[in-house]
């Protein structure tokens, strides 16, 4: 018996573990107060929950809902959530520390004990206290409920152990009627009904409990009574388990006593003590399925006893800890306790069946140690054939198997765990009924196994050396080998062993003494032969290493999850199986998952979809998996085509996964047969050069883009029929006419002359007339446009003597004097019939550039392979089944021992797979200890606007960039946005006491992939508008235009996520814009003095107001004021139209009363009197410095901020809107989006 | 060096001390520890009241043990030495000592840990301390120096590596969840912010300090969570305003605000109270005069 350690957590002194029934999570309940989760397969701490006050003492999980109780020294009980994770509600009643809760299995009960001397049963479901059991005298310090009895039993320091008979508690609870009752009881009266429901919150209640009343509701009936009160122990007894099917009851106590009791009907008694502890027993408990008590104490030991001799088995110590608690896993053979410094979680014994495979034959040892055969062929298990139960010790599993089918014997080893470990040696029997081994040869040594026919190797720990032996147990040779951390051995090969050490596997020729080849590989515990015997699989407890039949890596994996077996399957796949799943690997590393399991198990074979595994219960199960996915990338990368597109066709392999991985490993040829949506294959297509393809879907596509790319394509390919296509198709005039040019198509080129000669487009016909050599036709169109000129020239250097001729006619014609003269122009002496070059070859034939290739499957969809055949590969031919009889036959055909045989160093033949390097992880690059790059570093190399540059406090480069982008020139009004922008990221976190405090930062959300700083503003922009708004309708003016300012400021400096966000920052510019601009001019009205030179100025400036762009309702106050300003100065007809504009947008009430009046006065005289500078009819804009009319067609410069116009005569000047921004200075414009 | 299994007799001391609950650590009775964890105890203790500002009375404290005949044990020699320095940095004697102090005593936690930090204030020299830190087999002191070391260089890889390698000494001791809250600050990522919010939310409840709040404040500005950043800091406001780590990180939630006058209030404050010398203020002035270069460079 070994403990085999799965998990350990370190902590503060944990009181309880408890085991949730399904994943792999444990309770941990400390006493410092906290509960722990922990995922003990992962060994992560998932989390932890904190509301005790206290040492928490007791806590259980739910055995089907995902919920949990603690109990502590806070008299509390709290019932959490897993959902949540959080307390749903706290159960108060008891007076003192708690000590034990647990649930029930089926009622929604909670039980707990306490040092207040009760028991007590809660409803969880309506959280009430359903019942107080008294009758101990001192604290309770355990009670547990029977597994599927109405009983429960509790341990006291009262020196007692109590079994407590609830079937009335049960009837009561179970029957609606009566429960119904003795709760409107209990609601309706203050009497006090012991045992029937109550409020806790009630005193007196409670203290009517403590009387040691007997415990009977309003009939009389007694809900609990107790049954047996076991007497024995001499101190106080700290726990009782009840034993899951007997009726057995184990306790533990400070007398140092395991006490085993058995109960009858009618009574209880002891049957023995099991001694040994030193100290306290804190905690004892029956073992689910085996024949064990176990038990932990103060003593710091871990004690396992034999349930049947009461003698102790084994004892297991810890260093300093004291234990407090063990518990067993409801399902899984595992425990956990409970120690000083945290928990720890193992198994008592190993689960995985030893076993052994010869040629179609599985020889395994089951859970009863028979040794039992399995038929691969026949799919057949036999009865156990032999028993194994009188080799090694009681509690001590066989760990290897190793058979010998020329002697159909097996070699078996056992108790390597205890030191004292023994190898054996049986025949197995011909019969197939059970028997005994007729004739057991053993000796005290590990790790035996066959090498041949007549030989086997057993390690000798006492003398350091590995004996071979013959088939009578004599040593025929013995080999010095150091004990130096040699985990096992196994089988190597014919004549050969592999010897697995903590670091390095050897593989070591026993015959002649020598090592043949080693590798350095962490802790491997197992080993896996590829079926050809070609490679190796070692498998430690997360890596997986390949490695070839001389030990040379082929490639190392690493898996998060344990790896617990592995198999070749037919094909040389590898599938292994973890915890949880069962996963295969090719040779270059691909790999994947196959199935996930519930359970853990064993692969011992791959046969087509059969995995044949073994259980932990020592049975052999099949599990069906699709082959296909591994088959097919197999096929793949072995380049074994018919393979592909047998399994293309065959099966319906067809998903995204699969797509992406052939395009990843470059087979975009592949990937196409699998899509139809158009767009991909169009993609795949290009991207493998097939151009019929690509030119198919692209016309479905019939997009712009999707033509470029097409056109490019074919160019690069040469395939000028698409090329031609795709020109016409996207109208590109001039590179088509250049097309023809290059491919000599002369018919076509006229074709383009006249074409473009129809669209007038006088440079393309140039072109093409150049291309075409037509020169009179140039010289012509020439003429027509009248540049003689250059028509003489063409005319006279092409020889038209006619035609030059003509030309100087018509020019005298129509100009008069300034004839050309033929000397005016300078010709080249010798004028010769110019002429452009013209392709050699006949271009109308494809001359390709890029060769495109044609990949084998294609030939092979082409049909142009030979003696391909689509028919189902046979997967029991010849050559694999020779393979797979590699284990046996080699060996023992040959007599390798006893003749000197040369052994065989190539036997297998030349390795010549395909594997891809194997790279050592580099990821040392990064480690050198030098200054990293700072957070702010990063914001300004990922950032794209001045925000980011100023968040990152490069000040200079945000301002230059400000500068280029939208002429900012006077930055002094930016200094506040820019320090709070700066500031408004930075944080300062303190760490240890005298050094500098670390720098933190406020991040962008979402930025994690590439950190950009949290610039604030975008969200209050609304807000500031408002109060522009408000501060604009209370007449504060000038306020208004600094809170439109700072709008305008805060954008400058600021950060934006998209386009959208982008687009609003501008449209609250150009709103700042008019709003300031607005107002500008009302207060520019409001200051004149009000003589009479200055009443035209205010007319116009009163109506100019009313060609902002404001908000409606703020449109009104413009409109009333150059309405009343007008009339007040007889201008009727202004004061006419503005009612009538204020009417459109005011409709009844007094203001529009108002305004209907001035309107049909001014309409009796329509006449203005004062003629102002203002045309309500016509668009103009209004400069934002001298607020004069800037009319369409006038010219005006632009400020580039917020697009303010200005008189020219402005231009360089500050933009009077921003106060910030140069009029007319260049800009390439505004970028808010950071990145 | 020591385990840090929090069930030992110093679990609530040294949860207090890196909770940054130094008063009540210095007020704490030596009597209630046994033999060789008072040794321990008292050097909290005494770490404490210097982190309190109190460099005299350790001195004084030390000297009086010293002349009542009692062998000094390494740790108290170190933060004597440390308090000397303390109290007066730019004395040549005691730099020398204390180097030549620290070049014997590498196997004394408290003596790697005052040592380091004495490099980095007296030089800057984050590699020296680094490599003195390195001695330190096991200590998760030593390895949450070094986790701020990486993290004041920019290195936040390696302080990640740091507290990967250190994570089988105990995953579930204050110092190394501290030091694992900082690098999850630095790197800034949400679900790195959420756990340590989480861890954060319970040391300052259970262990409440400004210090404590102050990195709940800062978590919770990380995480943008605004008014709750609010509440912590009117909470730290009924404990202690005037923390100057605590002004510094109030600054940047009232920009946020967008509280202008508060901003102003707090600056000032915070320059008042650190005489200028607070990184923050430092690093302002340096921002605002930088912006007056700019206003310089251009203008029509």
């Amino acid at each position: 018996m070994k403990m085999l350690t799965k998990f350990e957590s370190k902590s503060s002194r944990a009181k309880c573990v408890a085991f949730h029934p399904k994943r792999p999570w444990i309770l941990v309940s400390l006493h410092s107060s906290t509960i722990q989760l922990w995922d003990y397969r992962m060994g992560t701490l998932i989390d932890r929950f904190e509301e005790h006050d206290g040492p928490v003492r007791s806590v259980a999980f739910h055995p089907t809902q995902p919920i949990f109780v603690s109990g502590g020294d806070d008299y509390t009980i709290k019932i959490w959530s897993l959902t949540t994770r959080k307390c749903m509600y706290t159960l108060n009643g008891h007076l003192d520390y708690v000590r034990s809760v647990c649930f029930h299995n089926e009622l929604p009960w909670i039980l707990s004990c306490s040092d207040d001397q009760t028991i007590r049963v809660w409803n969880f479901i309506n959280r009430q206290e359903i019942c107080v059991i008294t009758g101990h005298n001192h604290y309770v310090m355990s009670a547990q409920f029977h597994p599927n009895q109405d009983l429960i039993v509790s341990a006291s320091l009262d020196q007692t152990v109590r079994v407590w008979d609830i079937s009335g508690l049960r009837k009561k609870h179970s029957a609606p009627s009566g429960g119904a009752l003795s709760m409107s009881m209990s609601m309706t009266s203050s009497i006090n009904i012991p045992g029937a429901p109550r409020s806790f919150d009630d005193p007196f209640v409670i203290r009517g409990m403590n009387s040691g009343v007997p415990q009977q509701d309003i009939f009389g009936n007694t809900d609990v009574v107790v049954k047996y009160v076991l007497e024995g122990h001499d101190r106080g007894v700290n726990w009782a388990s009840f034993h899951p099917t007997l009726p057995l009851i184990v306790s533990g106590g400070d007398d140092r006593l395991v006490k085993l009791w058995r109960m009858s009907e009618t009574k209880a008694w002891e049957v023995d003590t099991c001694r040994g502890h030193t100290n306290n027993v804190t905690c004892t408990l029956f073992h689910p399925t085996q024949d064990l008590i176990i038990s932990v104490g103060e003593d710091k030991t871990v004690r396992t006893w034999d349930l049947n001799k009461r003698t102790l088995v084994k004892q297991f110590k810890r260093e300093k800890d004291r234990f407090w608690l063990i518990s067993s896993h409801p399902n899984i053979n595992l425990f956990a306790t409970a120690h000083d410094s945290g928990v720890m979680v193992f198994k008592l014994e190993r689960e995985r069946p030893a076993h052994s495979i010869s040629q179609n034959q599985l020889y395994f040892i089951n859970k009863d140690k028979q040794v039992q055969l399995y038929d691969y062929n026949r799919n057949e298990c036999s009865s156990p054939l032999l028993s194994l139960k009188k080799i090694g010790k009681p509690w001590s599993v066989f760990r290897t198997l190793s058979y010998n089918p020329a002697e159909r014997s097996i070699l078996v080893t056992t108790g390597f765990e205890d030191n004292n470990s023994l190898y054996a040696l049986v025949s197995l029997p011909s019969s197939s009924v059970l028997s005994d081994p007729s004739e057991i040869r053993q000796g005290s040594g590990s790790f035996a196994v066959f090498i041949a026919r007549n030989r086997f190797v057993v390690y000798n720990k006492e003398n350091s050396s590995l004996e071979v032996k013959d088939l009578n147990n004599a040593t025929t040779k013995a080999i010095k080998f150091d004990d130096n951390g040699i985990i096992d051995v196994v089988y190597g090969g014919a004549g050969s062993v592999l010897i697995l050490k903590k670091n390095a596997v050897i593989l070591y020729n026993v015959q002649q003494k020598k090592q043949i080849a080693d590798i350095s590989v962490n802790n491997v515990k197992y080993v896996s032969w590829s079926l050809d015997g070609q490679y190796l699989a070692l498998l430690s407890k997360h890596t997986i290493t390949i490695v070839d039949k001389k030990l040379q890596l082929i490639i190392s994996m690493h898996e998060t999850i344990r790896i617990k077996s592995a198999a070749w399957d037919d094909t040389g796949v590898l599938l292994y199986s973890t915890l949880n799943h069962i996963k295969y690997t090719l040779l270059n590393g691909d790999n994947g998952i196959i199935k996930t399991l519930d359970n853990t198990v064993y692969i011992t074979k791959i046969h087509g979809s059969s995995c044949y595994v073994l259980t932990r219960a020592g049975t052999v199960e099949v599990i069906k998996i699709d082959p296909t996915e591994y088959r097919f990338k197999k096929a793949l990368v072995n380049k074994n085509f018919n393979e592909v597109l047998r399994i293309i066709k065959k099966s319906n392999l067809v998903g995204q996964n699969i797509i992406a991985y052939l395009q990843k490993k470059g087979y975009p040829e592949i990937a196409l047969q699998f899509v139809e949506d158009s767009e991909t294959r169009f993609e795949l297509a290009i991207e493998c050069g097939n151009l019929d393809i690509a030119y198919e879907e692209a016309k479905k596509l019939d997009s712009k883009t999707s033509w470029e790319t097409l056109g490019h394509e074919a160019l690069q390919q040469g395939n000028i029929k698409i090329v031609e296509f795709v020109y016409q198709k996207l109208t590109l005039m001039d590179k088509l006419s250049f097309f023809y040019l290059i491919t000599g198509d002369s018919d076509k080129l006229a074709k383009m002359e006249a074409i473009s000669q129809r669209r007038q487009n006088i440079s393309s016909f140039i072109q093409n007339s150049i291309y075409l050599n037509s020169s009179e036709k140039r010289a012509k169109v020439f003429l027509q446009q009248g540049n003689y000129a250059l028509a003489f020239a063409i005319a006279t250097s092409n020889g038209l003597e006619d035609l030059s001729q003509e030309i100087l006619q018509v020019q005298a014609a129509e100009e008069g004097e300034e004839v050309i003269s033929p000397d005016q122009i300078f010709l080249p002496n010798e004028i010769g019939q110019a002429s452009i070059l013209t392709p050699i070859k006949d271009g109308t034939q494809s001359w390709p550039l890029k060769q495109s290739t044609t990949s084998l499957l294609e030939k092979a969809i082409m049909g142009q392979m030979e003696g391909l055949s689509l028919d189902e590969h046979v997967d029991n031919s010849p050559a694999t089944k020779d393979a797979s009889q590699f284990n046996d036959e080699q060996i023992y055909d040959e007599e390798i021992y006893g003749d000197e045989v040369a052994v065989e160093d190539d036997a297998w033949g030349d390795d010549n797979l395909e594997v891809s390097d194997v790279g050592e992880d580099i990821d040392d690059v990064e480690d050198s200890q030098a200054p990293g790059i700072t957070e702010v570093a990063q914001w300004i190399r990922n950032s794209r606007c001045a925000a980011g540059h100023v968040a990152a406090g490069s000040f200079d480069t945000a301002a230059q960039l400000l500068n280029r982008q939208l002429g900012i020139v006077n930055f002094e009004p930016l200094r506040k946005r820019f320090l709070e922008v700066y500031q408004c990221s930075k944080l300062y976190l303190p760490a240890n006491e005298g050094l500098p405090s670390i720098n933190a930062f406020i991040r962008k959300e979402g930025s994690d992939e590439k950190p950009l700083p949290f610039i604030f503003g975008f969200d209050d922009l609304d807000k500031k508008v408002q109060e522009g708004y408000r501060l604009f309708k209370v007449n504060n003016l000038k306020d208004a235009i600094e809170i439109f300012r700072e709008i305008i400021y805060t954008i400058v400096v600021l950060g934006v996520s998209d386009k959208e966000e982008e687009t609003k920052c501008v449209d609250i510019l150009h709103l700042c814009r008019e709003y300031i601009l607005g107002l500008s001019i009302e207060l520019a009205r409001r200051s004149l003095a009000p003589s009479p030179e200055n009443v035209k100025r205010n007319l116009e400036l009163a109506a100019y107001f009313t060609k902002v762009k404001l908000h409606p309702s703020h449109r009104v106050n413009a409109l009333q004021v150059a309405m009343t300003q007008s009339f007040k100065n007889k201008n009727f007809s202004s004061a006419s139209y503005f009612a009538g504009e204020f009417l459109k947008i005011v409709r009844s009430g007094a203001r529009a009363e108002t305004a209907k009046k001035i309107k049909n006065k001014a309409d009796q005289i329509g006449k203005d009197s004062i003629e102002i500078d203002f045309d309500p009819y016509t668009e103009f804009d209004i400069c934002a410095k001298s607020f004069v009319p800037i009319y369409k067609g006038s010219r005006f410069v632009t400020e580039a901020l917020v697009g303010a116009k200005y008189q020219t005569s402005e231009e360089g000047k500050l933009c009077s809107i921003t106060k910030i921004s140069q009029i007319g200075a260049p800009a390439s414009g505004l970028n808010l989006i950071i990145a | 060096m020591e385990a840090y299994g929090d069930s030992d007799e110093l679990y609530t001391i040294r949860q207090k001390f890196f909770s940054g609950q130094f008063k009540l650590v210095a007020e704490t009775s030596l009597k209630s520890f046994s033999g060789s964890v008072a040794a321990r105890a008292e050097e909290y203790i005494l770490r404490s009241r210097i982190s309190l500002g109190d460099v005299s009375g350790v001195l004084n404290y030390i000297q009086a043990e010293e002349q009542n005949g009692r062998a000094l044990p390494a740790g108290l020699e170190a933060i004597r030495l440390y308090a000397l320095y303390v109290r007066n940095p730019s004395k040549n004697d005691i730099h020398l000592k204390f180097e030549e102090f620290i070049s014997r005593h590498t196997n004394d936690e408290t003596t790697l840990v005052l040592g380091s930090i004495y490099l980095v204030k007296q030089y800057g020299n984050y590699e020296d301390a680094l490599t003195l830190l390195s001695k330190g087999e096991n200590s998760l002191e030593c390895i949450s120096v070094i986790v701020q070391i990486q993290l004041l260089r920019n290195r936040l890889d390696l302080a990640i590596k740091e507290l990967k390698n250190s994570r089988q000494i105990s995953q579930d001791s204050i110092i190394y969840n501290l030091s694992e809250s900082w690098a999850n600050s630095v790197s800034g990522s949400d679900d790195k912010l959420q756990s340590s919010f989480y861890f954060w939310e319970e040391i300052s409840q259970s262990n409440t300090s400004v210090k404590s709040l102050v990195s709940l404040l800062i978590i919770n500005l990380q995480m943008k969570h605004f008014p709750e950043s609010k509440e912590i800091i009117d909470q730290i406001e009924l404990l202690n305003g005037d923390d100057l780590n605590f002004l510094a990180n109030e600054i940047t939630y009232y920009v946020i605000n967008g509280d202008n006058k508060k901003v102003e209030e707090l600056i000032q404050r915070l320059n008042q109270l650190s005489k200028g010398q607070h990184p923050y203020i430092i690093d302002y002035k340096e921002k605002d005069a930088m912006f007056d270069e700019i206003v310089q460079k251009y203008s029509i």
